[in-house]
């Protein structure tokens, strides 16, 4: 893994989200309803955390006549850093749930 | 597809087109993405979110590579002048040498101390024995610590010498 990254708090949301179900595969736009980002905020992230390896992706391809979707998890090591992250932000965790509630 | 799915589908796609490679597949992955979702407006919204992010991820790349484009350059150049730098002082040295040399057969030849029968052994002698003999030594004084100054000695006392040694020929 690469240096330890700063946390925001919408990447702290998108983290939070990814450990609701740690080793599932998500949709971007599954992430996107779940975390009310945006996905000018939320690609930056993933692909910020992808870069950190903290997040790995594959295609998956659907029903005919559909592009193939690209989909994301943690990582191992992702989550055992997804978990440590979250852990210390914990001071700061009133700004997530206000980040949740305005669905920004 | 409705106009507005196609324009955001447009918009998407042109972005893509002109992003970096690496940003291209993260590009690809939003049409995929926006493909899925049933609301036109969602898909549309999704679309300009896509863009923004996908010009911001571009752009943070191009300077990125530009970064490196200019840091490997002055890596270069620096290494360049690390290569050239005792070289040059090398040839420098040399050319001091000789001038010394040549000055001092100037002011012997104004005394009455060399007769002029012994005249052209004195050109011969601190125009090119004793000039190139002090490049040969101080080449091979420094070849070990400071091998390029010693390169820059040896070569510029060769070319010196060589020029000597034709003018006497001829």
């Amino acid at each position: 893994m690469k240096e330890r990254f700063r946390l925001s708090p919408q990447t702290a949301l998108v983290l939070d989200a990814f450990l609701e179900r740690p080793r599932s595969w998500r949709y971007g736009y599954d992430i996107s309803r779940d975390t009310g980002l945006k996905s000018g905020t939320l690609y930056p992230i993933l692909i910020r955390l992808a870069d950190h390896e903290l997040v790995e992706t594959r295609w998956e391809t659907t029903e005919s006549g559909k592009p193939p979707r690209h989909m994301y998890r943690l990582t191992p090591e992702g989550i055992r850093s997804a978990r440590a992250q979250l852990r210390d932000y914990g001071p700061r965790k009133s700004s997530m749930v206000v980040l949740r509630e305005a669905k920004i | 597809m409705s106009p507005v799915r196609d324009v955001a589908r447009r918009v998407l796609h042109f972005v893509v087109r002109q992003a970096p490679p690496r940003t291209r597949s993260w590009g690809e992955a939003m049409i995929g993405e926006m493909d899925h979702i049933d609301d036109e407006w969602d898909a549309l919204l999704w679309a300009l979110g896509g863009t923004l992010a996908l010009c911001r991820c571009s752009l943070i790349e191009h300077l990125r590579n530009l970064r490196t484009l200019l840091a490997e350059e002055v890596s270069a150049q620096t290494k360049a002048t690390h290569l050239i730098k005792p070289i040059l002082s090398g040839v420098g040295v040399a050319v001091v040498i000789l001038i010394i040399s040549m000055l001092t057969l100037t002011s012997l030849q104004r005394t009455s101390w060399v007769e002029p029968s012994q005249v052209r052994l004195a050109q011969l002698l601190f125009a090119v024995v004793i000039p190139d003999g002090l490049c040969l030594f101080a080449a091979l004084a420094l070849w070990r610590p400071r091998r390029r100054l010693a390169s820059g000695i040896l070569a510029a006392g060769a070319a010196l010498g060589a020029h000597s040694i034709i003018f006497f020929v001829a």
